[in-house]
């Protein structure tokens, strides 16, 4: 299994894909956190440009976010509590769509293009399935982190000053995000390894996490309209992996996120360990 | 004997279709194994199967002995299997690291050059041929020197002088390097040239396992005679006690006992004053055995 595992790293450090990718995250992030910075930012010329044609900023954020990290308020579609929500906003789900082209790009062409072929004496499915979770979280790691560089250099950008909660919060919101985009790769690749072909596998992911999500949220604020001391995000953000709403510094969505990164990985390796471990290879 | 594979009521059923069934293969360290059979005859589901790369609806396989008990196995199955957005080399590597092996671009290259492509070993072999793609596929099977090799169909997509090389090469790692050998290919007469042993499938059936003694022994085999004096011909073989014969034209006679014999036939046939155009030992091909074998399941 290590020597698969590294087998994937030098076929990865070859084929450069996974590197073009985490460039492409980088680069959205950037991209995401400059429009969100222009909007929100302390930036003169634009205040002045508000100040001109609207008599006020149509994006100000009400409060000082830095002093009241909980004071809450309506901006535009979003609401915004600290600077750590405001990392939220700006990740979105990009990272989701990021996670499973990896998992489609480098992971299923080890099946896909035959290579398998040459070492399915060697190694075992559970083996292969194995390493590719492994794969999936180093990655999911990776782009979690790009992501939030990227929106701690646009805060400094716009802002200039750091994400309000510390380091300490900042840290537990990145492993937490990189956990759940863990268990959502983990879930798309026994997806792939669960139907024959790749290609309806991924295409089915996407549904999932990207159409699934309105659905899903759509029933969690009904939910919440009937209870509204039941916070039903929590279990939202849970089963679709939409890191817009995993806040910074909040505990109570840390840890829900895990129980489900729990549930989604437990699943995924239950699958894999019996219906799957059965099926051919090719 | 010592079997290096052995599988033992060994069955793939995909839904409705069994494709092998209740397969017991024996195959002889050492040996190099044909496994000969139409399209769909289960040839390479049970070579699939060998390597892992599926799952056998019932029955087992053991391969390994006392004295070779977790063999290394190099395997080319269908078509190439390569990472064609990356060079030969790279394909190599790959396989090396996926092994335990430590990268050794020579070794890599070594091989390359084994198959005749050491002048394209850093190029991406998606701008390759079907017979390159093959030689690489080949020599990815041989990295890591593998104690059995597993190949279906390997000379597929070859041209003339390829099919050549890949026979010297098996007869090579078979003879000198004492691998095992599990084959299979359509192209019997090729087949019969480094085959050792046989196992005929039909129908995910196995029909006979035998070795290549022994299916030349079972073979219908007769000693041509093409001669001038026919009448004179078949009584120089009856004063030999030569009695089993057939006249097929006015000057063609087939023998068919006692081939051993076939110099002295031809010598008291000359010194009797018979004029002799031929005199030759014919044995049914490989494809004729086959299409034998396999007649009564149809």
């Amino acid at each position: 299994m290590k020597n698969l595992f590294f087998a994937e790293l030098y076929r990865a450090k070859k084929s450069k894909s996974p590197l073009i990718l985490l460039l492409v995250c980088f680069g959205l992030s950037l991209m995401t956190g400059a429009v969100y910075g222009l909007m929100f930012g302390n930036v003169p010329w634009l205040q002045t440009m508000y100040d001109e044609y609207f008599g006020f900023n149509p994006f100000s954020i009400p409060g000082d976010l830095e002093l009241d990290p909980d004071l809450g308020g309506l901006v535009g579609f979003f609401t915004v509590h600290n600077y750590g929500d405001f990392i939220s906003f700006a990740i979105k789900g990009n990272l989701r769509i990021f996670i499973v082209f990896f998992v489609a790009v480098f992971l299923t062409p080890l099946r896909r293009s035959g290579f398998i072929k040459n070492i399915a004496s060697h190694h075992s499915r559970t083996q292969v399935f194995l390493v590719h979770a492994i794969l999936v979280v180093i990655y999911s790691f990776l782009l979690t982190d790009v992501s939030v560089i990227a929106m701690i250099l646009m805060i400094l950008v716009f802002f200039r000053g750091l994400p309000t909660g510390g380091i300490l919060n900042l840290l537990v919101y990145t492993v937490t995000a990189g956990l759940l985009l863990s268990a959502i790769g983990i879930f798309v690749l026994m997806l792939t390894d669960l139907m024959k072909r790749q290609m309806p596998a991924i295409v089915l992911s996407m549904i999932y996490l990207w159409f699934g999500a309105p659905l899903l949220f759509s029933a969690s604020e009904v939910a919440r309209l009937l209870r509204p001391e039941q916070n039903f995000r929590i279990e939202y953000i849970s089963l679709v992996g939409n890191l817009q709403l995993l806040s910074v510094g909040k505990w109570d969505t840390v840890w829900s996120s895990l129980l489900v990164i729990v549930a989604y990985v437990g699943i995924a390796f239950l699958l894999e360990l019996t219906l799957i471990k059965r099926r051919d290879l090719i | 004997m010592s079997y290096i594979i052995t599988t033992s009521d060994l069955t793939k059923q995909y839904k409705n279709v069994t494709a092998v069934d209740s397969v017991d293969l024996h195959v002889e360290e050492g040996a190099v194994y044909g496994l000969i059979g139409r399209n769909g005859a289960g040839k390479t589901t049970i070579l699939k199967m060998l390597s892992g790369l599926a799952y056998p609806s019932f029955g087992s396989i053991r391969i390994g002995n006392s004295h070779l008990p977790k063999p290394k196995i190099g395997v080319l199955i269908e078509e190439p299997g390569l990472y064609t957005s990356l060079s030969a080399l790279q394909n190599m590597e790959i396989k090396r690291i996926a092994l335990g092996l430590k990268s050794d671009e020579k070794a890599s290259r070594d091989l390359l050059s084994f198959v005749g492509l050491a002048n394209w070993a850093d190029v991406r072999c998606g701008s390759f041929s079907l017979g390159m793609r093959q030689r690489l596929s080949i020599a990815l099977a041989l990295s890591g020197d593998p104690d059995i090799l597993i190949l279906d169909e390997p000379i597929n997509g070859l041209d003339p002088q390829g099919i050549h090389d890949v026979r010297v090469v098996l007869q090579r790692l078979n003879q000198e390097a004492g691998k095992t050998i599990l084959i299979s290919s359509h192209l019997l007469d090729e087949l019969s040239k480094v085959a050792t042993t046989y196992g005929i499938l039909e129908r995910g059936h196995l029909m006979k396992e035998a070795t290549e003694e022994e299916i030349l022994n079972s073979m219908p085999a007769y000693v041509r005679f093409i001669v001038d004096q026919i009448d004179q011909a078949k009584t120089v073989l009856e004063s030999m006690g030569i009695f089993s014969y057939q006249t097929k034209s006015d000057h063609m006679l087939h023998v068919l006992e006692q081939f051993e014999r076939r110099d002295e036939m031809l010598e008291r046939m000359i010194m009797a004053g018979i004029h002799v155009h031929e005199c030759q030992l014919i044995r049914e091909s490989l494809e004729q055995y086959f299409m034998g074998v396999t007649r009564e399941v149809r």
